[in-house]
């Protein structure tokens, strides 16, 4: 009989985990709907600071400002979005893959890649690999960013930039499509430019005032255009992650069902095997006694 | 009257029609009334003031306490672009006179310029913050 009590605990721990999964895709679900609402309240700021940028796109000092001015690449900063646990499916794997991808790309054409990570399974790749400088390691900020968590990553990005330490800055961050697609994807962050405000332009002014200054102005507005990026990529990425282990975890808890089903047919198996057995012996038995 | 919306990364704070709005900008405070020219302006910390009508006394005014963003007045529309924006009716005294002493200390610890940086702009926020939640005491106090 001992098979069966051996069935008996495998179906009894299967379903504590099932229960487990099933808890931790019910927690996703619900965070999942939350960064998607963070995601939307920007939204009206990714809009205004588009359509600033594309008051500002006819005038000429734009294009010599030192955020827009496009350089010879040599260096490359990439900023990488994962999460600081796993049991997230593909989520970290698909975003570390598109940049090593890119890491090796960069290599093969002579430019030297840096990077920043927000997250620890991010840092963990990247301290990995060979030949790429990691300039700072950011936790993941958790399940409620606050638009001060970026400001320290947006000061470094800008500085580098500025100072022509690197010559492009690339963020690789999850996109939210839907429920059931996410994209890695990567996004150009720096050299600013233009092109994409040019197409929302809603109205147009011959004279506008700029103070204190043109200069001073196209800055805050660069700077409002990186937070906002910044900001929105890191809020997708988190409804990405969410709704991956969401789903990671809702195949799971479906797998420990299958395994209940099998498990329970075999112990029923078992157990009428051995039903049958003690029978035959009882009435082997018996006949044994009638001679 | 002139539309004012309020514009922060947690969501539009602001979004109505007004009579005078005063903001913060680089080159010192603006008042900005109806038929105002373009402009584009650097905000930068400071307190945003809304008269909503024009008898409305100064002490009637809706005070925001803002950090740094762009300012753009265009066809009678204000839009402000700013990293955060709290009402004054949000903002207790004495929380924000706790948070400014706790960033002064944290600025004297400061070992590093990162952690220098930090602590003086958390001090720049928590002093806008006082100046909005005692200027409404004033006014309250002389209503």
């Amino acid at each position: 009989m001992g098979s069966t009590i051996a069935l008996k605990r495998r179906i009894s721990s299967v379903k504590n985990t099932r229960q487990i999964t099933k808890a931790m895709e019910l927690v996703s679900a619900s965070k999942m709907r939350k960064a998607q609402e963070n995601a939307k309240r920007s939204r009206e700021y990714q809009e205004l600071a588009y359509s600033l940028l594309a008051r500002l796109s006819n005038i000429d000092e734009v294009k010599r400002h030192p955020l827009f001015e496009e350089r010879k690449i040599k260096n490359k900063l990439y900023i990488s979005i994962t999460s600081n646990s796993g049991l997230a499916g593909a989520y970290n794997a698909n975003s570390l893959k598109i940049l090593a991808h890119s890491i090796i790309d960069d290599t093969s054409k002579n430019i030297s890649s840096s990077v920043i990570t927000i997250g620890k399974k991010g840092a963990q790749f990247v301290g990995r690999l060979k030949g790429v400088n990691l300039i700072a390691v950011y936790p993941a900020f958790g399940d409620n960013p606050t638009p001060n968590d970026i400001r320290p990553i947006l000061n470094t990005i800008i500085s580098e930039y500025r100072e022509k330490k690197v010559d492009e800055i690339v963020i690789v961050f999850t996109e939210y499509v839907s429920n059931l697609v996410q994209t890695a994807q990567s996004l150009s962050l720096l050299p600013a430019s233009t092109e994409e405000a040019k197409s929302r332009i809603d109205y147009k002014y011959d004279f506008t005032n700029f103070e204190p200054s043109t200069e001073e102005v196209i800055d805050s507005v660069a700077e409002r255009l990186l937070e906002v990026q910044l900001w929105q990529s890191l809020l997708e990425s988190l409804a990405s992650e969410h709704s991956m282990r969401m789903m990671a975890m809702k195949n799971a808890s479906d797998n420990a069902g299958d395994i209940i089903e099998d498990l329970t047919l075999e112990f029923n198996t078992a157990r009428q095997a051995g039903i049958t057995r003690e029978l035959a012996e009882i009435s082997g038995g018996v006949e044994a006694l009638k001679d | 009257m002139i539309h004012l919306k309020l514009v922060t990364l947690s969501g539009v704070k602001f979004d109505d029609d007004v009579h005078e709005v005063i903001l913060p900008t680089l080159d010192g405070r603006i008042g900005v009334l109806t038929n105002h020219m373009p402009l584009i302006s650097s905000a930068s910390n400071g307190i945003i003031s809304i008269r909503h009508n024009p008898k409305d006394s100064d002490a009637a005014m809706e005070q925001f306490a803002t950090h740094g963003g762009v300012i753009e007045v265009a066809n009678n529309t204000i839009r402000v672009i700013v990293d955060e924006a709290d009402n004054s009716d949000d903002i207790n005294e004495s929380e924000a006179k706790s948070a400014l002493d706790l960033a002064i200390k944290m600025k004297s610890e400061a070992k590093d310029n990162v952690s220098l940086e930090n602590a003086q702009r958390l001090i720049d926020r928590s002093s806008v913050r006082l100046q909005v939640a005692q200027l409404k005491r004033r006014h309250h106090t002389r209503i």
